[in-house]
């Protein structure tokens, strides 16, 4: 198990668990009760988030192949909830979680299920001794570049990980993958403040850049555009911190608090006006390439 | 003015006038400038705010009103006068 990896091209463990260790007590105040901290999937406008939590996750498994899979791996599992829901529609499954969060990856293994097994470990560093035939990653894209690297490194990153992903999937493999998108904005107006108090050493990628790195590897089934179900999520997370201020404080602290407050408001504007968007995607592993003629 | 406008003013008497000026007063301090040179039919863009201040902006509104505002109400009512016009209609 490593926290630090040579070969990893986004953000460092120390990066992430600056976000993510802030501590499930606090998460739990204002996320939904299975701890899910991601875009939300609204069906029907009146269902309820942890509802709208569930579809989301229903839907990446559908797309991974969830009845036929019996070997999962989720990368950034969080606090495990994918793996659970998961594990209730198909028990005889094995699931693999792989974080850089060591608070999420002590909260999986406390659930003491057999079925889960949680890493603190980065995919560049994660190495199965059997393939997975079922793939899904749920924000941890957004965590794989950084804004100093050129765009072609980023891309050559990205492909990296889709190269991991080919490496590891059984040849009728799928994969299913969600992550935030720059749409009307670019890098150069990656917030400042996002940049230092938020997800410190990371980028996000162009929904082009993502279709480019998968070239030869996978191929593109499906593809969701649903940055109004992030803003709705975040309302809802928004609400909930709100109501629950006097708590947040005296676990983080009022600047930290205010950090949280500012974060969810800054976000929720910028998918509301198309700045960023919310990219869900199904992919197919494709087999090794092969020649439609053969010259003589 | 509009049939639109006048329905609006009659739901909420003075309200609008008085989130027009609180965010003059409001925008004045933060962007340290007289109030008497803040026009409320300018963008909030145009006026200096950038999406930071904006944020604030709208929770301090929402706080002193006590009542939830959307974070994006701003960019949806991008000037003084169409936020409060918005605000006191709703």
């Amino acid at each position: 198990m490593s926290l630090t990896s040579t070969t990893h091209p986004g953000a460092s463990a120390e990066a992430i668990q600056h976000h993510y260790d802030a501590g499930r007590q606090f998460y739990a105040l204002w996320l939904d009760p299975g701890m899910t901290y991601s875009s939300a999937l609204w069906y029907e406008a009146e269902e309820d988030l942890e509802t709208a939590q569930r579809n989301k996750h229903d839907w990446h498994l559908d797309r991974a192949g969830i009845g036929g899979v019996t070997r999962l791996l989720d990368v950034g599992c969080g606090w495990g909830r994918l793996m659970q829901r998961a594990l209730e529609r198909k028990p005889d499954c094995h699931c693999t979680g792989l974080t850089l969060s060591r608070d999420q990856a002590d909260f999986v293994a406390t659930l003491g299920d057999p079925r889960i097994d949680a890493r603190l470990e980065s995919w560049a560093d994660h190495m199965p001794d059997q393939p997975y035939n079922g793939i899904v990653s749920i924000g941890a894209f957004e965590h794989f570049a950084r804004l100093e690297q050129t765009v072609d490194d980023k891309i050559a990153g990205y492909r990296r990980f889709f190269g991991f992903c080919h490496r590891n999937l059984s040849a009728d493999g799928r994969m299913s993958l969600q992550t935030i998108t720059y749409e009307n904005a670019d890098r150069c107006n990656f917030s400042q403040f996002f940049a230092e108090h938020i997800f410190p050493e990371s980028d996000l990628p162009h929904l082009a850049e993502i279709a480019q790195a998968v070239k030869g590897l996978f191929e593109i089934v499906e593809l969701r555009n649903d940055r109004h179900h992030y803003a709705a999520t975040l309302r809802h997370w928004q609400r909930q911190l709100k109501q629950r201020k006097d708590e947040a404080i005296a676990l983080i602290g009022e600047a930290r608090y205010r950090e949280y407050e500012k974060y969810l408001a800054l976000m929720i504007v910028a998918f509301h006006t198309g700045t960023m968007n919310l990219s869900r995607l199904a992919l197919r592993r494709l087999p090794g390439s092969t020649p439609l003629s053969v010259e003589r | 003015m509009s049939n639109t406008s006048v329905l609006e003013h009659d739901t909420a008497p003075g309200e609008e006038e008085r989130i027009v000026q609180w965010l003059r007063e409001y925008i004045g301090k933060v962007l340290e400038v007289p109030i008497d040179r803040i026009d409320a039919d300018a963008s909030f863009q145009h006026l200096g705010l950038d999406s930071s201040a904006a944020v604030g902006m709208t929770g301090d509104l929402g706080d002193w009103l006590g009542r939830e505002i959307d974070a994006a109400a701003a960019y949806d009512y991008p000037t003084i006068q169409a936020l409060a016009r918005a605000l006191s209609a709703s």
